[in-house]
């Protein structure tokens, strides 16, 4: 390595993280063509060289047994002493790379770093098993935190896709698969390292990086793509907070019912105000309308009522969607709050595809379902402080209204 | 065939202890008296010694009695010594079976 120039020459690792064989190729190909790794020359997957004369260069990688995990690699995981004895042996230690050790062949007649492939087999071993409690530990996380939040690990993906979006519900679920893909893969390929060299065979120096690059690449690119997606997601989400509007706003009929289905004539209607909005907005997978009514109603016949409508209506673009809209919503509303204040009350025959009702924390809700269409409500209709079975005027007005729009 | 670990000891970690067994040593010394010994027939590589030596510590095979500058100095202990015998016991076995086999098959 001579006619060293200062200029650093930058390449992004074309290999896995844990592809030594790939690894220790390419770095020996760059010495080749006259491109030496620099101590300490990695930042994520970006590589640091300097040009120097051509020369092939033995590059080798070694578990770094006593490391931590670490968010950046900094160089700094291996004793002075290693360091020194290591040198003396013949090798140079450059940087530590994803819990691996980079070392360079400083002497032509080094020996091999591992001259025993079954001792060689045992610090492979060694990282497997950290990756392979990592992968356990990414599996918990995914089940635990999904049953913390939302009793199920997949949360309510027909529910988030139909408010938030398709987008961020992809990018979380492509991210999670693309992390625990990567951790298994990761673990396979030392599990096949460690077996071969557990049959007496030393690992590939000369393996055919190339050729799997381009697959590298991608595979690299696609927690971007997600991430892009994630963020897409959120901020399209966060975009449609604003567009409230007074229900006075609202031009044409509704295809839903509203208090004014339920209880006709209408004598006084007492709006409180702001209360009184509503919204739509299409995702991906249909359309969403919200409907807040908060109002005093007094009928002709001079009966006050109370009354509190929050629906939200979906039209999707298929029924299997409206059906699992359906069904989030329900596994939703049992467990939002606490089981034991959940009751089923009733399940109707109103000629829809389906519909229930049912009481959680004292809040009354109404689930209808008919072809492409959700009706998600709570209905509070008080005469004279009595709440009754007034919610079935309602729920009766919305079923006319879903099977009139068929 | 696979062996699992300390069943029994490679080659490479029979000479470690067996370099450890004529006194306390670094690593730079033990790897240097593994060479000298078998007239280079073994030049055990640096990480392959350092996996051996942490094995080791961890098996209480050896323990770390000086730490000079940046040299640390390893001893073999009881438990270490015992297993280089029960090896050496184990290869002289196979040295003899080798050497009757030698006189053709057995009845």
């Amino acid at each position: 390595m001579t006619e060293q120039t200062t200029k650093y020459i930058h390449r992004l690792c074309p290999c896995d993280r844990c592809d030594i064989e790939g690894l220790q190729s390419w770095l020996e190909d760059m010495s080749a063509e006259g491109l030496f790794l620099i101590e300490d020359g990695v930042f994520c997957n970006l590589f640091s060289f300097v040009r120097a004369t051509p020369a092939r260069t033995r590059y080798r990688l070694d578990v770094a047994q006593k490391e931590k995990p670490r968010l950046f690699d900094s160089g700094n995981g291996l004793s002075t002493e290693e360091r020194e004895l290591y040198h003396e042996m013949g090798w140079e230690y450059l940087l530590s790379y994803s819990g691996f050790h980079i070392y360079r062949a400083c002497k032509p007649d080094a020996p091999e770093l591992n001259t025993e492939s079954e001792t060689h087999a045992m610090t492979i071993q060694l990282f497997r098993k950290q990756q392979r409690s990592l992968l356990f530990t990414a599996l918990f996380d995914i089940l635990f935190f999904g049953f913390l939040y939302a009793s199920r690990p997949l949360g309510y993906p027909f529910l988030m896709a139909s408010t938030t979006g398709i987008c961020l519900l992809l990018g979380i679920y492509c991210l999670l698969v693309y992390i625990i893909a990567r951790i298994f893969l990761r673990v396979r390929r030392l599990r096949q390292y460690e077996k071969r060299l557990l049959s007496g065979d030393s690992l590939n120096h000369r393996s055919a990086w190339r050729e799997k690059a381009l697959t590298v690449y991608t595979i690299r690119f696609l927690p971007f793509l997600f991430s892009c997606g994630i963020a897409f997601g959120l901020l399209s989400g966060l975009s449609r907070v604003g567009t409230e509007s007074p229900l006075e706003t609202f031009v044409g009929t509704p295809p839903f019912a509203t208090i004014a289905d339920t209880l006709p004539g209408d004598a006084t209607r007492n709006r409180w105000g702001d209360y009184e909005t509503t919204r739509s907005w299409n995702t991906a997978v249909g359309t969403i309308t919200e409907w807040n009514e908060n109002c005093d109603v007094k009928t002709e016949d001079g009966t006050p009522y109370f009354c509190i409508l929050r629906l939200e209506y979906h039209e999707t673009i298929a029924p299997w969607l409206a059906k699992g809209l359906e069904r989030d919503y329900y596994t939703y509303d049992a467990n939002r709050y606490r089981k034991d204040r959940f009751e089923d009350i009733a399940t109707l025959q109103l000629g829809v595809d389906s519909a229930r009702v049912y009481r959680n924390q004292g809040s009354l809700y109404v689930l209808m379902r008919h072809g492409n269409r959700v009706a998600h409500a709570v209905v509070i209709i008080h005469r004279d402080n009595i709440q009754e079975n007034q919610w079935m005027l309602w729920a009766q007005a919305m079923a006319e209204k879903l099977k009139e729009t068929e | 065939m696979p062996k699992k670990s300390m069943d029994s000891l490679t080659e490479s970690m029979f000479y470690v202890l067996m370099a450890l067994c004529c006194g306390p040593m670094c690593g730079i010394a033990i790897a240097e008296d593994i060479t000298r010994r078998t007239n280079g027939r073994l030049r055990i590589g640096p990480a392959t010694l350092y996996t051996i030596l942490g094995k080791f510590e961890r098996e209480k095979y050896i323990e770390e009695i000086a730490v000079e500058g940046r040299k640390r100095t390893y001893q073999i202990t009881a438990k270490g010594r015992t297993a280089y015998e029960e090896e050496l016991v184990r290869l002289r076995h196979c040295l003899e079976d080798a050497e009757r086999a030698k006189g053709g098959f057995l009845p």
